[in-house]
């Protein structure tokens, strides 16, 4: 029952943040920042059974496994940026949010291009 | 005949496709569900879009064209990842038998040095250890970079000097005679010098790559 224990830390942690974000509002940042991570930490076993599941099933589709690690690559880059940008949005730094998701954008889209190249090299070819 | 199994070689092609393009879409499905809450899901749609509709395409088109390859999809098919994996370990092999035979040729390069320096006079035992770089030339094992060599000073003694030969006698004349040790460090160097010498010109070693150590 890991969703208790991540509920029950989340209700203490939501708790503790409101009380210090009165009193002391950089320390609220902190114990977000360190719930964050320690979600993260303890989600990764589970993440990286869920890849595995992915590659098999890639693999028996005779899918290209360089494509498939940028799909994961870009999920990746997404979750990170979500992080990032909601842990700034609660400091009440909006801004640097937006730079968080632009910066994530743009790189989602670098990742993109190869997938981007093969399917115009494909169409050109397609068409006669 | 020939039609049937023209047929049968085009009704398997297709099944396999059809079986593809279902594990690709239920695959497109559960990374949907991975996908964050927030603004990006709009953009990494877009992307896995792509990827499904070049999941479809290339196989589509390998049955259309069979010459056609697509040269952005560097891809590791599952015929191909074998055919890797037996190169990869092909290589592997000719990487151990290239390592070991490296070391032969730097063990041997050392003991030559060895018998080499033996024939110095004043030259009692002796040990190489050679810094050798690998060559990527045909016939060529390696290229000997730095030499370093420990010697003991003292007569060689071999099997057939069982009598002791007669010390040379130095006699001086006049008042100040040399130190001793002065003497020795002047035969340390003349022995250093013929040494340097005999690796350089015999390896075609700089003379700078070669250090002497005495012990």
């Amino acid at each position: 029952m890991e969703i208790l224990q991540i509920v029950g830390l989340g209700l203490i942690s939501t708790v503790f943040y409101i009380i210090l974000k009165e009193r002391k509002g950089e320390f609220a940042i902190q114990l977000s920042l360190a719930f964050a991570a320690l979600v993260f930490i303890l989600m990764m076993d589970k993440i990286q059974a869920i890849l595995q599941v992915f590659e098999d099933l890639a693999l028996k589709a005779n899918i290209n496994m360089f494509y498939l690690t940028t799909i994961f690559k870009i999920i990746g880059i997404a979750y990170i940026a979500e992080f990032g940008a909601q842990i700034c949005r609660d400091a009440g730094t909006e801004s640097i949010a937006g730079k968080i998701e632009f910066a994530a954008k743009i790189i989602i889209m670098v990742l993109a291009i190869p997938i981007i190249v093969a399917i115009l090299e494909t169409i050109v070819r397609l068409i006669p | 005949m020939t039609n049937k199994l023209v047929g049968d070689t085009m009704l398997q092609a297709i099944s396999d496709i059809v079986k593809n393009v279902v594990i690709i879409i239920l695959l497109t499905n559960f990374l949907d569900m991975l996908l964050p809450n927030n603004n990006m899901q709009r953009l990494i749609k877009v992307v896995m879009g792509l990827f499904v509709l070049l999941a479809i395409l290339n196989p589509l088109i390998g049955i259309l064209s069979d010459d056609y390859e697509l040269s952005a999809w560097q891809l590791s098919t599952l015929p191909e990842h074998k055919v890797d994996t037996v190169l990869a370990q092909g290589q592997k092999i000719v990487n151990i038998q290239q390592e070991q035979a490296f070391l032969e040729y730097r063990k041997r390069i050392e003991k030559q040095m060895e018998a080499l320096i033996k024939l110095i006079p004043n030259v009692g035992q002796v040990q190489c250890s050679v810094k050798v770089e690998p060559v990527n030339k045909v016939g060529a094992i390696g290229r000997i970079k730095y030499a370093t060599v420990w010697v003991n000073p003292g007569e060689n003694k071999t099997q057939f000097q069982l009598v002791k030969p007669v010390e040379p006698v130095n006699i001086q004349i006049g008042e100040k005679n040399e130190p001793v040790s002065r003497t020795q460090e002047k035969i340390y160097t003349q022995i250093k010098e013929k040494i340097i010498n005999v690796i350089s010109n015999y390896y075609s070693l700089e003379k700078e790559n070669i250090e002497v150590i005495f012990y």
